[in-house]
């Protein structure tokens, strides 16, 4: 068994810094590589994020990237608070990570557990992953109804009234926005993120 | 865990490195990019529009990735956990598509998957957060000892077919893997406790944050059963109790992450079965005997992630175990010791390998002659020692459309010496709805110390004088049960709200094991007694083949249906010179058909009710008919942190008999409960 390499301080590795040989040669690897990349493993090792923690990156940027221009609730005042129904998802652990030590306009960011729709006065975000709950249609109902932004996963989310979707396409995460939606429940996405996203008009 | 920092790289060296770098980069070419060792502060630091543009790995360790993984593969969520009837860990089995779980007794239960069912089914490896729960002694899982708070379960993953090219031996038909939360996500107080018309239960958890973005926490639980039926009246003196206490520590800090938990548990099981006496003219009785359990085991887990794309996992963990019963006792120690590493590039190229060591060391006192306890392993101590390695390689063929996984285990046991399980995996992306998938496998089932090393007398077939015992003597030519499975699998999202799973397979076994005649012997019993022996030998050969499928409907928000069937045939044959007289007995212990439905309604948003049914089919050896089963609960949620459900388990019959292992089987009465959860926010 050959030496694995133990990332950044392996000297093979170092080598992967200078860009390698592109375009049509690219991805023609076959399995019979399977031995040359045991041979030296750290060979040609890139850039691939876990798509949890890209999601989570994003629901980190909607902070600053979303406008809450419905009249400041008191119990929303004193922090930016995203709420998730399933703390043990890996957006979920990742997001918390992500907010640790970080503020949006002087207020701290926090990550909290909802087990009710009822409580979800006091959220900016309402992330509802894979594993949402089965009624769903209420969270989203009670969320639009309070100015709660409601992030999911998939286009299905979208189909079932949420407002934005952090698609997986083509190996990149892509938002999906309802303008609608937004708009209705006293929220703004910035021009640069509506630039980017692909957006959703239908009712 | 190896360090490089300090090794100098020659010029040399970095020379014909760069040289191979260049050759291979032909073949293998992704850029790399910053090197952060953490990416979540890399991904951080991004603005919006590179964010879109990052790639991120498809494969990963998620339940997403188990929906794209070409094998025949099911998830219970904690969400189903906590809404289901069931209150251990077969019970939420049963829910599983074309998982085979049958209850024995009160404290025994028959899980499998594709056929082979038996109280120890031997070709089903059980995992719980890594830690191996099969029991080499007689091979299969002893389900009535492991348990868990149920409310810190995560997810349990359930694998039909071979995995042994990663999981190596004994994941022959199936691999279960049971996996616990995280503390961070166990923070607070919960009180669960439930009382049942059967069973009561309670349990206790604390969990909070510690420095350094660690948490913890610490649960307590115990449990206590009644007694099951007999077939035909009178209580089966099976009742029982246990209590087990246990703890998770888990840290993450920058690109590490490290968990530390043990668990401690004791149990004191009932179970009659009929024994040797010396009074004639039986030479036996029914005896109720009580099983003395109780095991601890303590793991660590360091996870590193070393690069983006590059994570490696180190495990340690010690298992101790001990019972204590009429016909076997036990004390077994395990230490196990595994390393892996996953490396993923953009092209979709992923390279997972790993390395694993296992020492145990076991003690089976001979029984007590004098009373007529019979068992005898020859050696009494045994030290035995697992060495194993695994690669899989997984390649796309065609970008986003047809890849190959290519992997395989070799590992050396010290009963049937080198083990080689590859694997061969392709999966097809003809559209972002659907996936179609197919495998060919080799898995073996290596042979258990009972197999090898035992003298155990197992009945009397004639009652003399002088009485005849059927006696199980252990073969040390008896080689491992191999596998060569081929499966093909369709997945198929048509709409958002519907989903089809099929799993089809034809499972061609050999060297499945006999009991083969060996000759007599006179056995130290303290009165003349002839031991029959029977020795297990490799002379059986068998064609499983069967289909599996899984429909998931979400008509409304609020309601979710799942629908499953699955069909099983076995043909067992045996082979030219085995003597075994019931070669074929393994086939008609599985059900032929199974059909299962799954209904949640959430009816309002505090209520919810779950409905789950099951058909299964007749079990000819153990002349059982087909019947239908039926557990249901409410569950109303009267707070956020309080929730009350109500339900009942087999409520279509006042008893039902499922299985039989003993001379009298047992019937599974019918049973209510309400289960009381409560929890202080931490």
């Amino acid at each position: 068994m050959p030496e694995p390499a133990s990332g950044l301080d392996n000297p093979c590795r170092k080598r992967e810094a200078k860009p390698g040989p592109s375009g049509a040669l690219r991805c023609l690897a076959l399995p019979a590589g399977l031995l040359l990349f045991l041979w030296c493993g750290a060979i040609a090792v890139a850039v691939a994020f876990s798509q949890h923690d890209v999601r989570a990156a994003y629901l980190f940027n909607f902070a600053s990237f979303i406008q809450w221009s419905s009249p400041t609730l008191p119990e929303r005042r004193d922090a930016f608070r995203y709420c998730v129904t399933d703390p043990g998802s890996p957006v979920a652990f990742a997001l918390k990570a992500l907010v640790r030590e970080e503020s949006s306009d002087g207020k701290p960011l926090l990550v909290e557990l909802r087990s009710d729709p009822s409580r979800l006065g006091s959220c900016h975000i309402l992330y509802l992953g894979e594993d949402a709950p089965a009624a769903s249609a209420a969270w989203l109902r009670e969320a639009a109804a309070r100015g709660v932004l409601t992030v999911g996963d998939n286009e299905a989310f979208i189909a079932r009234g949420g407002m934005v979707a952090l698609l997986l396409q083509d190996r990149r995460i892509v938002p999906m926005i309802h303008v609608e939606r937004l708009r209705k429940a006293g929220l703004a996405a910035s021009s640069k993120l509506l630039r980017f996203a692909r957006l959703v008009n239908e009712p | 865990m190896r360090n490089h920092k300090n090794r100098p790289a020659s010029d040399v060296r970095s020379g014909r490195l760069w040289a191979t770098r260049a050759l291979l980069g032909l073949l293998f070419c992704c850029h790399q990019a910053n090197a952060d060792p953490d990416p979540l502060s890399t991904l951080k630091s991004l603005p919006l529009e590179e964010l879109m543009r990052v790639e991120v790995s498809i494969v990963n360790k998620a339940p997403l990735a188990l929906a794209d993984s070409p094998a025949a593969v099911h998830v219970i969520t904690s969400r189903q956990i906590s809404q289901s009837a069931a209150e251990n860990i077969p019970d939420l089995l049963r829910m599983v598509p074309g998982l085979s779980v049958a209850q024995i007794d009160a404290n025994k239960w028959a899980v499998t998957s594709r056929g082979f069912n038996n109280e120890l089914a031997n070709k089903l490896l059980v995992m719980i957060d890594g830690r191996s729960v099969y029991t080499p002694l007689f091979s299969g899982t002893f389900w009535g000892i492991n348990d868990l708070l149920l409310e810190d379960v995560e997810r349990i993953e359930v694998i039909r077919g071979p995995g042994a090219s990663v999981w190596g031996a004994n994941a022959v038909n199936g691999v279960i893997n049971i996996i616990t939360k995280n503390a961070a996500d166990t923070t607070g107080t919960l009180l669960s406790a439930s009382l049942g018309s059967e069973q009561r239960q309670g349990g206790a958890r604390v969990g909070g944050a510690l420095p350094d973005n660690g948490h913890y926490r610490v649960y307590a639980k115990y449990r206590n059963q009644d007694d099951s039926e007999f077939v035909g009246g009178g209580d089966a003196s099976d009742h029982w109790d246990d209590a087990r206490g246990g703890f998770r520590l888990d840290w993450r800090r920058g690109a590490n992450t490290f968990q530390l938990q043990g668990d401690a548990y004791r149990g004191d099981f009932g179970d009659s079965l009929p024994v040797l006496d010396m009074a004639p003219p039986d030479f036996s009785r029914v005896l109720n005997d009580h099983l003395d359990v109780a095991g601890s085991n303590l793991l660590l887990r360091w996870g590193r992630q070393q690069a983006p794309g590059i994570d490696s996992e180190f495990q340690a963990y010690l298992d101790y175990s001990h019972r204590q019963q009429w016909i076997i006792e036990e004390s077994r120690k395990t230490l196990d010791l595994s390393y892996q590493q996953r490396r993923t590039n953009p092209c979709g190229n992923q390279l997972v390998w790993g390395l694993n060591y296992r020492f145990g060391m076991d003690h089976l006192p001979d029984g007590d002659t004098a009373r007529g306890q019979l068992h005898f392993f020859t050696p009494k101590r045994r030290q035995d020692q697992l060495f194993s390695t695994f690669a899989q390689y997984d390649h796309p063929l065609l970008a986003e459309r047809l890849w190959l996984t290519l992997g395989s285990k070799l590992e050396h046991n010290d009963y049937s010496g080198f083990e080689v399980q590859p694997s061969v995996r392709l999966r097809w992306k003809p559209g972002a709805d659907s996936l179609l998938w197919a495998a060919l496998s080799r898995a073996v089932r290596t042979p258990s110390r009972a197999e090898h090393d035992t003298l155990f007398p197992l009945f009397i077939i004639d009652e003399g004088p002088p009485p005849t015992l059927l006696t199980l003597v252990g073969n040390r030519d008896f080689k491992a049960e191999e596998l060569l499975a081929w499966e093909v699998g369709y997945r198929f999202r048509p709409r958002p709200d519907l989903a089809y799973d099929l799993a089809l397979f034809y499972n061609d076994y050999d060297q499945l094991q006999t009991l083969e005649p060996a000759g007599f012997i006179p056995l130290p019993v303290g009165f003349p007694a002839i031991g029959a022996l029977v020795e297990p030998a490799n002379q059986l050969r068998g064609d499983v083949y069967g289909l599996e499928l899984e429909v998931n409907w979400s008509p409304t928000s609020d309601l979710s249906l799942q629908a499953s069937y699955s069909f099983l045939e076995m043909e067992l044959h045996a082979k030219a010179g085995s003597l075994d007289p019931l070669p074929e007995i393994n086939e008609g212990f599985s059900p032929e058909q199974q059909f299962g439905l799954l209904a949640s309604y959430q009816l309002s948003d505090r209520l919810a009710l779950h409905v789950w049914t099951k058909y299964t089919d007749r079990l000819p050896r153990l002349e059982i008919d087909a019947y239908v089963q039926m557990d249901s609960s409410l569950q109303w949620n009267l707070s956020p942190v309080t929730s009350v459900t109500l339900g009942g388990r087999n409520l279509l019959h006042r008893d039902q008999q499922q299985f039989s292992s003993g001379v009298v089987p047992s019937a599974i009465e019918r049973e209510f409960f309400i289960r009381l959860v409560h929890r202080y926010p931490g």
